[in-house]
Protein backbone atom coordinates (compact mmCIF):
# COMPACT_ATOMS: atom_id res chain seq x y z
CA UNK A 1 0.00 0.00 0.00
CA UNK A 2 1.38 3.41 -0.85
CA UNK A 3 1.75 6.32 1.54
CA UNK A 4 -1.02 8.41 -0.01
CA UNK A 5 -3.70 5.72 0.28
CA UNK A 6 -2.51 4.93 3.81
CA UNK A 7 -2.90 8.51 4.96
CA UNK A 8 -6.25 8.49 3.14
CA UNK A 9 -7.25 5.46 5.22
CA UNK A 10 -6.12 7.23 8.39
CA UNK A 11 -8.37 10.19 7.57
CA UNK A 12 -11.33 7.91 6.85
CA UNK A 13 -10.78 6.14 10.18
CA UNK A 14 -10.57 9.39 12.14
CA UNK A 15 -13.66 10.90 10.53
CA UNK A 16 -15.70 7.71 11.02
CA UNK A 17 -14.70 7.58 14.67
CA UNK A 18 -15.66 11.21 15.21
CA UNK A 19 -19.01 10.79 13.46
CA UNK A 20 -19.82 7.67 15.48
CA UNK A 21 -19.06 9.43 18.76
CA UNK A 22 -21.01 12.58 17.96
CA UNK A 23 -23.86 10.53 16.51
CA UNK A 24 -24.11 8.47 19.69
CA UNK A 25 -24.17 11.56 21.91
CA UNK A 26 -26.79 13.31 19.77
CA UNK A 27 -28.98 10.21 19.64
CA UNK A 28 -28.78 9.86 23.41
CA UNK A 29 -29.61 13.52 23.99
CA UNK A 30 -32.47 13.62 21.47
CA UNK A 31 -34.07 10.45 22.78
CA UNK A 32 -33.91 11.92 26.29
CA UNK A 33 -35.47 15.21 25.17
CA UNK A 34 -38.23 13.51 23.19
CA UNK A 35 -39.02 11.27 26.13
CA UNK A 36 -38.03 8.12 24.24
CA UNK A 37 -35.71 7.23 27.09
CA UNK A 38 -36.29 7.81 30.77
CA UNK A 39 -33.71 10.25 32.14
CA UNK A 40 -34.15 8.81 35.64
CA UNK A 41 -32.59 5.59 34.36
CA UNK A 42 -30.29 6.64 31.57
CA UNK A 43 -29.69 10.37 32.19
CA UNK A 44 -28.55 12.46 29.21
CA UNK A 45 -25.33 13.96 27.87
CA UNK A 46 -26.46 17.46 28.78
CA UNK A 47 -27.24 16.51 32.38
CA UNK A 48 -23.96 14.70 32.72
CA UNK A 49 -22.09 17.70 31.31
CA UNK A 50 -23.86 20.04 33.72
CA UNK A 51 -23.12 17.71 36.63
CA UNK A 52 -19.50 17.57 35.49
CA UNK A 53 -19.18 21.33 35.37
CA UNK A 54 -20.73 21.81 38.77
CA UNK A 55 -18.58 19.13 40.37
CA UNK A 56 -15.48 20.45 38.68
CA UNK A 57 -15.96 24.07 39.76
CA UNK A 58 -16.90 23.12 43.30
CA UNK A 59 -13.65 21.16 43.54
CA UNK A 60 -15.43 17.90 44.43
CA UNK A 61 -14.48 16.01 41.26
CA UNK A 62 -10.79 17.01 41.26
CA UNK A 63 -10.50 15.95 44.90
CA UNK A 64 -12.07 12.51 44.39
CA UNK A 65 -10.32 11.93 41.10
CA UNK A 66 -7.00 12.83 42.73
CA UNK A 67 -7.59 10.24 45.46
CA UNK A 68 -8.45 7.43 43.03
CA UNK A 69 -5.65 8.30 40.64
CA UNK A 70 -3.00 8.37 43.35
CA UNK A 71 -4.15 4.94 44.58
CA UNK A 72 -4.26 3.43 41.09
CA UNK A 73 -1.08 5.00 39.76
CA UNK A 74 0.90 4.11 42.89
CA UNK A 75 -0.41 0.54 42.65
CA UNK A 76 0.45 0.41 38.96
CA UNK A 77 3.94 1.82 39.48
CA UNK A 78 4.95 -0.52 42.27
CA UNK A 79 3.12 -3.45 40.66
CA UNK A 80 4.94 -2.83 37.38
CA UNK A 81 8.37 -2.55 38.99
CA UNK A 82 7.92 -5.64 41.15
CA UNK A 83 6.21 -7.58 38.34
CA UNK A 84 8.96 -6.76 35.84
CA UNK A 85 11.69 -7.76 38.30
CA UNK A 86 9.94 -11.01 39.24
CA UNK A 87 9.27 -11.82 35.60
CA UNK A 88 12.94 -11.32 34.79
CA UNK A 89 14.11 -13.51 37.66
CA UNK A 90 11.70 -16.22 36.55
CA UNK A 91 12.69 -15.88 32.91
CA UNK A 92 16.44 -15.81 33.49
CA UNK A 93 16.77 -18.47 36.16
CA UNK A 94 15.37 -21.69 34.86
CA UNK A 95 15.51 -23.33 38.29
CA UNK A 96 13.78 -20.55 40.24
CA UNK A 97 11.31 -20.21 37.40
CA UNK A 98 10.42 -23.90 37.45
CA UNK A 99 10.03 -23.93 41.24
CA UNK A 100 7.74 -20.96 41.68
CA UNK A 101 5.82 -21.02 38.40
CA UNK A 102 2.85 -23.10 39.71
CA UNK A 103 2.51 -20.88 42.79
CA UNK A 104 2.38 -17.78 40.66
CA UNK A 105 -0.18 -19.29 38.31
CA UNK A 106 -2.30 -20.43 41.26
CA UNK A 107 -2.19 -16.88 42.63
CA UNK A 108 -3.22 -15.63 39.23
CA UNK A 109 -6.24 -17.95 39.33
CA UNK A 110 -7.36 -16.37 42.58
CA UNK A 111 -10.11 -13.81 41.88
CA UNK A 112 -8.09 -11.06 43.50
CA UNK A 113 -10.85 -8.47 43.82
CA UNK A 114 -12.39 -10.96 46.24
CA UNK A 115 -9.39 -10.29 48.47
CA UNK A 116 -10.72 -6.74 48.85
CA UNK A 117 -12.62 -7.18 52.13
CA UNK A 118 -9.63 -8.97 53.66
CA UNK A 119 -7.19 -6.28 52.56
CA UNK A 120 -9.46 -3.54 53.92
CA UNK A 121 -9.62 -5.46 57.19
CA UNK A 122 -5.85 -5.60 57.39
CA UNK A 123 -4.94 -2.15 56.08
CA UNK A 124 -7.91 0.03 56.98
CA UNK A 125 -10.13 2.14 54.79
CA UNK A 126 -7.53 4.70 53.69
CA UNK A 127 -5.01 4.85 50.85
CA UNK A 128 -3.08 1.70 51.79
CA UNK A 129 -5.85 -0.83 51.14
CA UNK A 130 -6.73 0.56 47.68
CA UNK A 131 -3.10 0.81 46.75
CA UNK A 132 -2.57 -2.80 47.85
CA UNK A 133 -5.57 -4.01 45.88
CA UNK A 134 -4.43 -2.20 42.72
CA UNK A 135 -0.92 -3.60 43.24
CA UNK A 136 -2.20 -7.16 43.63
CA UNK A 137 -4.13 -6.91 40.36
CA UNK A 138 -1.21 -5.48 38.42
CA UNK A 139 1.77 -7.46 39.60
CA UNK A 140 0.85 -10.89 38.21
CA UNK A 141 0.01 -9.93 34.61
CA UNK A 142 3.14 -7.76 34.49
CA UNK A 143 5.22 -10.65 35.70
CA UNK A 144 3.71 -13.20 33.33
CA UNK A 145 4.22 -10.92 30.36
CA UNK A 146 7.86 -10.20 31.14
CA UNK A 147 8.43 -13.90 31.76
CA UNK A 148 6.96 -14.73 28.36
CA UNK A 149 8.99 -11.92 26.78
CA UNK A 150 12.22 -13.38 28.10
CA UNK A 151 11.29 -16.91 27.16
CA UNK A 152 10.39 -15.86 23.64
CA UNK A 153 13.94 -14.70 22.96
CA UNK A 154 15.23 -16.27 19.74
CA UNK A 155 17.73 -18.99 20.75
CA UNK A 156 19.86 -18.11 17.73
CA UNK A 157 20.35 -14.63 19.19
CA UNK A 158 21.25 -16.12 22.57
CA UNK A 159 23.87 -18.24 20.79
CA UNK A 160 25.12 -15.15 18.98
CA UNK A 161 25.67 -13.31 22.26
CA UNK A 162 27.46 -16.34 23.70
CA UNK A 163 29.79 -16.71 20.72
CA UNK A 164 30.84 -13.05 20.82
CA UNK A 165 31.82 -13.66 24.43
CA UNK A 166 29.05 -11.75 26.21
CA UNK A 167 28.70 -12.21 29.97
CA UNK A 168 25.32 -13.09 31.47
CA UNK A 169 24.91 -9.44 32.42
CA UNK A 170 25.68 -8.27 28.89
CA UNK A 171 23.31 -10.85 27.43
CA UNK A 172 20.62 -9.58 29.75
CA UNK A 173 21.02 -5.89 28.91
CA UNK A 174 21.77 -6.24 25.22
CA UNK A 175 19.29 -9.00 24.37
CA UNK A 176 16.77 -10.18 26.98
CA UNK A 177 15.70 -6.76 28.21
CA UNK A 178 15.19 -5.06 24.83
CA UNK A 179 13.41 -8.20 23.65
CA UNK A 180 10.77 -7.81 26.39
CA UNK A 181 9.97 -4.14 25.74
CA UNK A 182 6.89 -4.89 23.59
CA UNK A 183 5.66 -7.35 26.23
CA UNK A 184 6.17 -4.77 28.99
CA UNK A 185 4.06 -2.25 27.11
CA UNK A 186 1.20 -4.60 26.37
CA UNK A 187 1.23 -5.56 30.06
CA UNK A 188 1.15 -1.88 31.06
CA UNK A 189 -1.84 -1.26 28.84
CA UNK A 190 -3.81 -4.08 30.47
CA UNK A 191 -2.56 -3.11 33.89
CA UNK A 192 -3.71 0.50 33.94
CA UNK A 193 -7.35 -0.58 33.84
CA UNK A 194 -6.64 -3.35 36.38
CA UNK A 195 -5.15 -0.72 38.69
CA UNK A 196 -8.26 1.45 38.33
CA UNK A 197 -10.49 -1.57 39.02
CA UNK A 198 -8.47 -2.30 42.17
CA UNK A 199 -8.80 1.27 43.45
CA UNK A 200 -12.53 1.50 42.67
CA UNK A 201 -13.39 -1.87 44.20
CA UNK A 202 -11.46 -0.88 47.31
CA UNK A 203 -13.47 2.32 47.48
CA UNK A 204 -16.73 0.43 47.04
CA UNK A 205 -15.89 -1.74 50.01
CA UNK A 206 -15.18 1.16 52.27
CA UNK A 207 -13.83 4.65 51.73
CA UNK A 208 -14.30 8.33 52.49
CA UNK A 209 -13.18 9.67 49.12
CA UNK A 210 -12.49 8.67 45.53
CA UNK A 211 -14.42 8.03 42.33
CA UNK A 212 -15.73 4.72 43.73
CA UNK A 213 -16.97 6.58 46.78
CA UNK A 214 -18.68 9.20 44.56
CA UNK A 215 -20.45 6.49 42.57
CA UNK A 216 -21.45 4.61 45.71
CA UNK A 217 -22.89 7.76 47.31
CA UNK A 218 -24.80 8.68 44.14
CA UNK A 219 -26.19 5.14 43.96
CA UNK A 220 -27.46 5.54 47.52
CA UNK A 221 -29.29 8.70 46.38
CA UNK A 222 -30.58 6.94 43.24
CA UNK A 223 -28.93 9.64 41.10
CA UNK A 224 -27.95 8.06 37.78
CA UNK A 225 -26.43 11.26 36.41
CA UNK A 226 -24.13 11.57 39.40
CA UNK A 227 -23.16 7.92 38.97
CA UNK A 228 -22.42 8.12 35.27
CA UNK A 229 -20.44 11.37 35.38
CA UNK A 230 -17.47 10.13 37.48
CA UNK A 231 -17.57 6.84 35.62
CA UNK A 232 -17.14 8.56 32.27
CA UNK A 233 -14.43 10.84 33.66
CA UNK A 234 -12.52 7.82 34.93
CA UNK A 235 -12.91 6.05 31.62
CA UNK A 236 -11.49 9.04 29.77
CA UNK A 237 -8.58 9.35 32.18
CA UNK A 238 -7.74 5.65 31.86
CA UNK A 239 -8.05 5.91 28.11
CA UNK A 240 -5.58 8.82 28.14
CA UNK A 241 -3.10 6.66 30.03
CA UNK A 242 -3.52 3.94 27.43
CA UNK A 243 -2.82 6.39 24.60
CA UNK A 244 0.25 7.65 26.44
CA UNK A 245 1.56 4.12 26.75
CA UNK A 246 0.92 3.54 23.05
CA UNK A 247 2.81 6.72 22.17
CA UNK A 248 5.70 5.80 24.40
CA UNK A 249 5.80 2.29 22.97
CA UNK A 250 5.81 3.54 19.39
CA UNK A 251 8.70 5.76 20.30
CA UNK A 252 10.68 2.94 21.85
CA UNK A 253 9.83 0.53 19.03
CA UNK A 254 10.62 3.03 16.29
CA UNK A 255 12.81 0.34 14.70
CA UNK A 256 9.74 -1.71 13.84
CA UNK A 257 7.79 -1.05 10.67
CA UNK A 258 4.82 1.17 11.64
CA UNK A 259 2.22 -1.57 11.09
CA UNK A 260 4.03 -4.02 13.40
CA UNK A 261 4.36 -1.91 16.49
CA UNK B 1 54.55 -27.34 1.61
CA UNK B 2 52.16 -25.75 4.05
CA UNK B 3 51.83 -28.98 6.04
CA UNK B 4 54.13 -27.83 8.81
CA UNK B 5 52.05 -24.72 9.44
CA UNK B 6 50.11 -24.43 12.70
CA UNK B 7 46.65 -25.94 12.80
CA UNK B 8 43.67 -23.68 13.39
CA UNK B 9 41.45 -26.69 13.87
CA UNK B 10 42.20 -30.25 14.76
CA UNK B 11 39.40 -32.76 15.28
CA UNK B 12 40.12 -36.40 16.18
CA UNK B 13 37.39 -38.99 16.42
CA UNK B 14 34.59 -36.59 17.27
CA UNK B 15 31.32 -38.45 17.79
CA UNK B 16 28.01 -37.23 19.03
CA UNK B 17 24.70 -38.89 19.75
CA UNK B 18 21.57 -37.61 21.37
CA UNK B 19 18.38 -39.06 22.78
CA UNK B 20 15.55 -38.68 20.35
CA UNK B 21 11.88 -38.57 21.18
CA UNK B 22 11.53 -42.33 21.45
CA UNK B 23 14.38 -42.31 24.04
CA UNK B 24 16.83 -44.13 21.81
CA UNK B 25 20.34 -42.81 21.24
CA UNK B 26 20.58 -41.38 17.77
CA UNK B 27 24.07 -40.91 16.35
CA UNK B 28 24.57 -37.51 14.70
CA UNK B 29 28.33 -37.39 14.13
CA UNK B 30 30.41 -40.51 13.70
CA UNK B 31 34.14 -40.41 14.28
CA UNK B 32 34.88 -37.16 12.45
CA UNK B 33 38.52 -36.31 11.73
CA UNK B 34 39.23 -32.89 10.29
CA UNK B 35 42.12 -30.42 10.20
CA UNK B 36 42.17 -26.82 9.06
CA UNK B 37 45.61 -25.27 8.66
CA UNK B 38 46.32 -21.67 9.48
CA UNK B 39 45.13 -19.48 6.62
CA UNK B 40 43.36 -22.34 4.89
CA UNK B 41 39.87 -22.10 3.44
CA UNK B 42 38.04 -25.41 3.90
CA UNK B 43 34.47 -26.08 2.82
CA UNK B 44 32.20 -28.80 4.15
CA UNK B 45 29.45 -30.15 1.92
CA UNK B 46 27.00 -32.83 2.86
CA UNK B 47 23.33 -33.76 2.69
CA UNK B 48 20.84 -31.88 4.79
CA UNK B 49 20.71 -33.05 8.40
CA UNK B 50 24.12 -34.77 8.34
CA UNK B 51 25.42 -32.69 11.25
CA UNK B 52 27.27 -29.77 9.61
CA UNK B 53 25.78 -27.11 11.88
CA UNK B 54 26.30 -29.43 14.83
CA UNK B 55 29.98 -29.67 13.92
CA UNK B 56 30.34 -25.88 13.90
CA UNK B 57 28.52 -25.68 17.23
CA UNK B 58 31.15 -27.94 18.78
CA UNK B 59 33.98 -25.85 17.40
CA UNK B 60 32.42 -22.63 18.73
CA UNK B 61 31.76 -24.17 22.17
CA UNK B 62 27.97 -23.93 21.83
CA UNK B 63 27.92 -27.71 22.40
CA UNK B 64 30.18 -29.52 24.89
CA UNK B 65 32.30 -32.32 23.43
CA UNK B 66 30.85 -35.76 24.14
CA UNK B 67 33.61 -37.97 22.81
CA UNK B 68 36.71 -37.32 20.78
CA UNK B 69 39.30 -34.55 20.74
CA UNK B 70 38.85 -31.01 19.56
CA UNK B 71 41.51 -28.31 19.47
CA UNK B 72 40.86 -24.83 18.15
CA UNK B 73 43.77 -22.41 17.59
CA UNK B 74 46.06 -24.79 19.39
CA UNK B 75 44.05 -25.31 22.57
CA UNK B 76 41.19 -27.55 23.68
CA UNK B 77 37.82 -25.79 23.59
CA UNK B 78 36.71 -24.87 27.11
CA UNK B 79 35.08 -21.49 26.72
CA UNK B 80 33.93 -19.05 24.08
CA UNK B 81 36.90 -17.77 22.15
CA UNK B 82 36.50 -14.31 20.63
CA UNK B 83 39.25 -15.19 18.15
CA UNK B 84 36.74 -17.58 16.58
CA UNK B 85 34.06 -15.84 14.52
CA UNK B 86 30.76 -17.52 13.70
CA UNK B 87 28.48 -16.48 10.84
CA UNK B 88 25.20 -18.26 11.53
CA UNK B 89 22.91 -19.98 9.07
CA UNK B 90 20.32 -17.30 9.97
CA UNK B 91 21.56 -13.71 9.82
CA UNK B 92 20.86 -13.31 13.57
CA UNK B 93 20.64 -9.51 13.65
CA UNK B 94 19.15 -7.75 16.66
CA UNK B 95 16.07 -6.04 15.20
CA UNK B 96 16.25 -3.05 17.55
CA UNK B 97 19.82 -2.22 16.57
CA UNK B 98 20.72 -0.30 13.45
CA UNK B 99 23.12 -1.77 10.90
CA UNK B 100 26.16 -0.19 12.52
CA UNK B 101 25.01 -1.03 16.05
CA UNK B 102 24.63 -4.65 14.99
CA UNK B 103 28.04 -4.63 13.38
CA UNK B 104 29.75 -3.32 16.51
CA UNK B 105 28.18 -5.87 18.88
CA UNK B 106 31.31 -7.99 19.25
CA UNK B 107 33.60 -5.00 19.75
CA UNK B 108 31.15 -3.49 22.22
CA UNK B 109 31.09 -6.68 24.27
CA UNK B 110 34.90 -6.63 24.32
CA UNK B 111 34.76 -3.10 25.71
CA UNK B 112 36.34 -1.25 22.82
CA UNK B 113 35.77 2.52 22.82
CA UNK B 114 32.80 3.78 20.87
CA UNK B 115 34.71 6.02 18.50
CA UNK B 116 37.19 3.34 17.60
CA UNK B 117 34.63 0.63 16.99
CA UNK B 118 32.42 2.96 14.95
CA UNK B 119 35.33 3.85 12.71
CA UNK B 120 36.23 0.20 12.16
CA UNK B 121 32.62 -0.77 11.51
CA UNK B 122 32.16 2.01 8.97
CA UNK B 123 35.21 0.76 7.17
CA UNK B 124 34.10 -2.87 6.98
CA UNK B 125 30.52 -1.92 6.08
CA UNK B 126 31.87 0.16 3.21
CA UNK B 127 33.86 -2.87 1.99
CA UNK B 128 30.63 -4.87 2.06
CA UNK B 129 28.95 -2.23 -0.07
CA UNK B 130 26.79 -0.98 2.78
CA UNK B 131 28.03 2.60 3.02
CA UNK B 132 25.02 4.87 3.57
CA UNK B 133 22.99 2.16 5.30
CA UNK B 134 24.67 2.41 8.72
CA UNK B 135 21.63 3.87 10.43
CA UNK B 136 18.99 1.64 8.81
CA UNK B 137 17.29 -1.04 10.88
CA UNK B 138 17.32 -4.71 9.79
CA UNK B 139 13.62 -4.47 8.89
CA UNK B 140 14.46 -1.70 6.43
CA UNK B 141 17.08 -3.54 4.36
CA UNK B 142 16.99 -6.51 1.99
CA UNK B 143 17.83 -10.10 2.87
CA UNK B 144 21.13 -9.88 0.99
CA UNK B 145 22.09 -6.77 2.91
CA UNK B 146 21.23 -8.42 6.23
CA UNK B 147 23.50 -11.28 5.34
CA UNK B 148 26.30 -8.83 4.57
CA UNK B 149 25.76 -7.06 7.91
CA UNK B 150 26.04 -10.41 9.65
CA UNK B 151 29.26 -11.06 7.73
CA UNK B 152 30.59 -7.58 8.56
CA UNK B 153 29.82 -8.12 12.24
CA UNK B 154 32.01 -11.22 12.25
CA UNK B 155 34.83 -9.79 10.11
CA UNK B 156 35.16 -6.51 12.02
CA UNK B 157 36.19 -8.41 15.14
CA UNK B 158 39.17 -9.72 13.13
CA UNK B 159 38.78 -13.38 14.10
CA UNK B 160 41.68 -15.71 13.42
CA UNK B 161 39.34 -18.54 12.54
CA UNK B 162 35.95 -18.02 10.91
CA UNK B 163 33.09 -20.52 10.99
CA UNK B 164 30.47 -19.92 8.33
CA UNK B 165 27.22 -21.88 8.16
CA UNK B 166 25.64 -21.55 4.73
CA UNK B 167 26.06 -17.79 4.98
CA UNK B 168 24.84 -17.22 1.44
CA UNK B 169 22.32 -20.06 1.36
CA UNK B 170 19.20 -17.94 1.55
CA UNK B 171 20.18 -15.52 -1.21
CA UNK B 172 19.02 -15.34 -4.80
CA UNK B 173 21.59 -16.41 -7.40
CA UNK B 174 22.69 -12.91 -8.46
CA UNK B 175 23.04 -11.49 -4.96
CA UNK B 176 24.89 -14.61 -3.97
CA UNK B 177 27.48 -14.20 -6.69
CA UNK B 178 28.06 -10.56 -5.72
CA UNK B 179 28.50 -11.31 -2.04
CA UNK B 180 30.78 -14.26 -2.81
CA UNK B 181 32.99 -11.90 -4.83
CA UNK B 182 33.11 -9.38 -1.98
CA UNK B 183 33.96 -12.07 0.51
CA UNK B 184 36.52 -13.72 -1.75
CA UNK B 185 38.34 -10.40 -2.16
CA UNK B 186 38.29 -9.82 1.58
CA UNK B 187 39.58 -13.32 2.21
CA UNK B 188 42.37 -13.16 -0.37
CA UNK B 189 43.59 -9.95 1.30
CA UNK B 190 43.49 -11.26 4.88
CA UNK B 191 43.87 -15.05 4.56
CA UNK B 192 42.12 -16.07 7.75
CA UNK B 193 41.38 -19.72 8.43
CA UNK B 194 37.83 -20.53 7.38
CA UNK B 195 35.54 -23.50 7.81
CA UNK B 196 32.69 -22.95 5.40
CA UNK B 197 29.51 -25.04 5.30
CA UNK B 198 27.50 -25.00 2.10
CA UNK B 199 25.16 -27.03 -0.08
CA UNK B 200 26.46 -25.39 -3.20
CA UNK B 201 29.33 -27.34 -4.80
CA UNK B 202 30.19 -24.50 -7.16
CA UNK B 203 30.47 -22.13 -4.24
CA UNK B 204 32.64 -24.59 -2.32
CA UNK B 205 35.03 -25.09 -5.25
CA UNK B 206 35.34 -21.45 -6.21
CA UNK B 207 36.11 -20.27 -2.66
CA UNK B 208 38.08 -23.11 -1.09
CA UNK B 209 41.54 -24.55 -0.84
CA UNK B 210 39.98 -27.85 0.19
CA UNK B 211 36.52 -29.37 0.12
CA UNK B 212 35.45 -32.19 2.42
CA UNK B 213 32.31 -34.24 1.88
CA UNK B 214 30.23 -35.56 4.75
CA UNK B 215 28.04 -38.66 4.63
CA UNK B 216 24.33 -38.71 5.43
CA UNK B 217 23.57 -38.88 9.16
CA UNK B 218 25.47 -39.98 11.16
CA UNK B 219 27.97 -37.61 9.58
CA UNK B 220 31.43 -38.91 8.67
CA UNK B 221 34.04 -37.41 6.38
CA UNK B 222 33.89 -39.53 3.21
CA UNK B 223 35.98 -37.45 0.80
CA UNK B 224 38.59 -34.73 1.05
CA UNK B 225 39.80 -32.94 -2.09
CA UNK B 226 42.41 -30.20 -2.47
CA UNK B 227 41.16 -27.58 -4.93
CA UNK B 228 44.27 -26.69 -6.86
CA UNK B 229 43.12 -23.59 -8.71
CA UNK B 230 45.21 -20.41 -8.87
CA UNK B 231 44.38 -17.33 -6.78
CA UNK B 232 43.27 -14.62 -6.93
CA UNK B 233 40.20 -16.28 -8.31
CA UNK B 234 37.40 -14.89 -10.33
CA UNK B 235 34.22 -16.82 -9.61
CA UNK B 236 32.63 -16.29 -12.98
CA UNK B 237 35.64 -17.16 -15.11
CA UNK B 238 36.35 -20.16 -12.92
CA UNK B 239 33.06 -21.80 -13.73
CA UNK B 240 34.04 -22.41 -17.35
CA UNK B 241 37.51 -23.72 -16.39
CA UNK B 242 37.75 -27.47 -17.25
CA UNK B 243 39.37 -28.20 -13.89
CA UNK B 244 36.42 -26.59 -12.11
CA UNK B 245 34.10 -28.95 -13.96
CA UNK B 246 36.33 -31.90 -13.08
CA UNK B 247 36.23 -31.02 -9.38
CA UNK B 248 32.51 -30.57 -9.60
CA UNK B 249 32.01 -34.04 -11.07
CA UNK B 250 34.37 -35.57 -8.54
CA UNK B 251 32.55 -34.02 -5.55
CA UNK B 252 29.14 -34.64 -6.99
CA UNK B 253 29.79 -38.35 -7.48
CA UNK B 254 30.81 -38.58 -3.81
CA UNK B 255 27.79 -36.61 -2.70
CA UNK B 256 25.09 -38.05 -4.90
CA UNK B 257 24.75 -41.42 -3.17
CA UNK B 258 24.76 -39.72 0.22
CA UNK B 259 22.09 -37.25 -0.79
CA UNK B 260 19.95 -40.16 -2.00
CA UNK B 261 20.62 -41.98 1.29
CA UNK B 262 19.66 -38.92 3.30
CA UNK B 263 16.37 -38.64 1.44
CA UNK B 264 15.64 -42.28 2.19
CA UNK B 265 16.48 -41.89 5.87
CA UNK B 266 14.11 -38.95 5.99
CA UNK B 267 11.27 -41.01 4.51
N1 LIG C 1 18.03 -30.31 19.49
C1 LIG C 1 17.97 -31.40 18.72
N2 LIG C 1 17.20 -32.44 19.08
C2 LIG C 1 17.13 -33.54 18.31
N3 LIG C 1 17.78 -33.67 17.16
C3 LIG C 1 18.56 -32.68 16.74
C4 LIG C 1 18.69 -31.48 17.50
N4 LIG C 1 19.53 -30.66 16.83
C5 LIG C 1 19.88 -31.31 15.73
N5 LIG C 1 19.31 -32.52 15.68
C6 LIG C 1 19.52 -33.54 14.64
O1 LIG C 1 20.88 -33.50 14.35
C7 LIG C 1 21.09 -33.71 12.96
C8 LIG C 1 22.11 -32.73 12.47
O2 LIG C 1 21.57 -31.44 12.50
P1 LIG C 1 22.37 -30.23 11.85
O3 LIG C 1 21.57 -29.00 12.10
O4 LIG C 1 23.76 -30.25 12.34
O5 LIG C 1 22.32 -30.62 10.31
P2 LIG C 1 22.93 -29.84 9.07
O6 LIG C 1 23.89 -30.75 8.42
O7 LIG C 1 23.42 -28.51 9.49
O8 LIG C 1 21.65 -29.69 8.13
P3 LIG C 1 21.26 -28.49 7.14
O9 LIG C 1 22.17 -28.66 5.96
O10 LIG C 1 19.85 -28.80 6.76
O11 LIG C 1 21.45 -27.22 7.86
C9 LIG C 1 19.75 -33.58 12.30
O12 LIG C 1 19.41 -34.82 11.75
C10 LIG C 1 18.78 -33.19 13.37
O13 LIG C 1 17.62 -33.97 13.24
MG1 LIG D 1 22.75 -26.56 9.18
Amino acid sequence: MNAASRSNDAAVIRISQFVTLIGFIILWEVSARLGLSNVTWTSSPFRIAAEFWESLTSGELPRHLGVTLSEAVAGLALGAVVGILLGMVLGVSRLVGAIIEPFIMALNCLPRVALGPLIVMYLGIGFASKFALAFSLVVVPMMINVFEGIRSTDPVLVNLLRTVGASRMQTFFKLLLPNCIPWIFSALRVSISFAMIGAIVGEFISARAGIGYMIDTAAGAFDVTAMLMPLIVLMLVTFTFDRLFVMLRNRMLHWRPADQR
Amino acid sequence: MTRDKALSLSIRGLSYALLDRSKTMRPILDNVDLNVREGEFVSVVGPSGCGKSTLLNFISNLLPVQSGELEVLGAPVRSFNTKVGYVFQQHALLPWRSVIENTELGLEVKGESRDERRARCRDVLAQMGLAGFEDHYPSEISGGMRQRVSLARTLVAEPEFILMDEPFGALDAQTKVLIQEIFLQYWERHRRSVLFVTHDLGEAISLSDRVVVMSARPGRIIADHVIDLPRPRNGEKLRSDPRFIEYHDLLWSALRDEAANAMQVAQ
